[in-house]
């Protein structure tokens, strides 16, 4: 017996024996058994086991395994639907618990519940500093990517957004209601001084408390250069100097969460309920035979 | 009433129709608990319990090879036993008779068709093998038995151990060389069984 030959070779002649091979895996085979006597040596040893091991007789069963119903009292079989809503019950929670670990892994374990604020944060603020703050929340994204994006853009813009190299620090005619107007480095201080997990991770136009969308394409249109970075944040342009975090851009908001968490519990419990009720009419029906 | 026809029945609750399923493989099942487990009346008890749990969770089955399912619930009530077994090793290998004493020849291997000097050599050579087959690992000795003594081919092999099927090639090859070496020390008790030499390998 050659200790040498590998595990690779011993199974192939193993799989070899049994017509397991693929034609030009038994070519090749072949071929190296007629030049190679120690791999023929083995081929045949296994040939031999295989022999033996095929005489071993096969013996009757001593009495008959047949069942009855008495064998498993009121524990009924199941019918394939109710494995199949089962196996949907499992790959929902599943789903569910991934959907709330990544709730809470971006949003925090104070946001696990989507839509609460952390408590924190509201805490650093007097009530000017609040008003301040919705004010200028739904406007801290834009701010960001106004911040990034500008030495980017002045570099790197075509033509038309040469503009926003020009003129940086000019207030941005903003449309009503729109965060108003804080541009530059009293901007960028003013967001920084009041960030929110909305406004940090969600992109322009989904923060919570956002005005209305009309007001959104009023202010685009009025300011060429702003338009010009919002659409930036929006589409997720990541060519912006590396600073923009835009994976966070793509997270949807705390009340989608919210939505797709209550949805898939809904759904689970229907699946339950659906269980239940194949169970007990399953039940019933194995009950009545037994009668 | 064909195969298909008798499981989709027994998947709507019909006990008949799975006992039909039940007399067609019990031999088959009995078979690879006694060659897993080596002692009749565990295999037995396997056996049942294998077809119980089979009925029970016949609505998951799913198509393909109905033998290999089955021989699946088989293998892992055989698994379960062994692994209970192990944790109180007090179950003798070898049967025994009435006395508490080893049996040279168990009566279960008795076939009143062969000659006393046959069956003295299929005894022989079956205690021989299933002494081999004892050394391997579980999982080792149940690729072989569902190959070499069941005829199962590897993809349903693969399915019943739920196993690549790389895993079952090379766990094959590597148990037929484990009950070769094994076997040499039987070479003079069993000398018709190494008289292979001339027959064709194909």
């Amino acid at each position: 017996m050659n200790t040498q030959l590998s595990s690779r070779d011993l199974g192939k002649l193993s799989a070899y024996l049994d017509g397991e091979l693929s034609q030009a895996e038994i070519t090749r085979l072949e071929r190296r058994l007629e030049t190679e006597p120690e791999l023929r040596a083995v081929l045949q040893e296994l040939h031999q086991t295989r022999m033996v091991l095929r005489r071993l007789p096969s013996r009757k069963a001593p009495r008959n395994f047949t069942l009855s119903r008495r064998m498993f009292g009121q524990n009924a079989p199941m019918p394939g639907a109710y494995y199949a809503v089962r196996s949907t019950l499992v790959t929902v929670s599943l789903v569910l618990v991934l959907v709330f670990v990544t709730n809470v892994l971006t949003y925090g374990p104070m946001l696990a519940v989507p839509g609460s604020e952390p408590m924190a944060l509201v805490a650093d603020h007097d009530a000017g500093a609040i008003a301040e703050q919705e004010v200028s929340e739904p406007a801290v994204e834009v701010m960001q990517t106004m911040e990034y994006a500008a030495p980017a853009l002045a570099e790197e813009a075509p033509p038309m957004d040469k503009s926003v190299g020009e003129q940086p620090s000019e207030p941005p005619a903003v449309g009503e209601g729109r965060a108003t107007a804080v541009a530059g480095n009293e901007f960028a201080s003013a967001a920084a001084a009041t960030p929110t997990p909305q406004a940090a991770s969600t992109p322009v136009g989904m923060a919570s408390g956002m005005p209305a969308q009309p007001e959104q394409v009023e202010s685009d249109e009025l300011t060429p250069w702003r338009s010009a970075t919002d659409l930036q944040a929006q589409e997720g342009i990541t060519s912006v100097s590396g600073r923009v975090d835009t994976t966070q851009s793509f997270i949807p908001g705390p009340r989608l969460w919210l939505i797709l968490e209550v949805g898939l519990l809904v759904f689970i419990l229907l699946l339950g309920l659906a269980m239940f009720i194949i169970r007990q009419i399953v039940i019933h029906k194995w009950r009545t035979k037994m009668k | 009433m064909d195969e298909p026809a008798l499981i989709r029945e027994a998947q709507h609750g019909d006990l008949d129709a799975f006992n039909r399923l039940v007399i067609q493989y019990q031999d088959c099942v009995f078979n690879t608990a006694l060659r897993v487990l080596s002692d009749e009346e565990m295999a037995a008890d396997a056996a049942q319990e294998a077809f119980i749990k089979a009925f029970r969770s016949i609505g998951s089955f799913r198509g393909g090879s109905f033998k290999a399912w089955l021989l699946r619930t088989v293998t892992n009530t055989c698994y379960d036993e062994l692994r209970r077994t192990k944790r109180r090793p007090t179950v003798a290998l070898e049967p025994e008779t009435g006395e508490g004493e080893e049996m040279d020849t168990p009566r279960w291997l008795a076939d009143p068709s062969l000659s006393p000097e046959e069956k003295f050599e299929l005894d022989e050579l079956e205690h021989a093998i299933q002494h081999c087959l004892d050394q391997l690992p579980d999982e080792f000795k149940a690729v072989v038995i569902l190959v070499d003594v069941e005829g199962l081919d590897y993809s349903e092999v693969s399915k019943v151990v739920r196993r690549p099927l790389g895993t079952v090639k090379s766990r094959l090859a590597r148990a037929r060389l484990k009950v070769q070496e094994c076997l040499q020390a039987f070479k003079e008790l069993l000398p018709t069984i190494f008289r292979l030499e001339d027959e064709p390998i194909l």
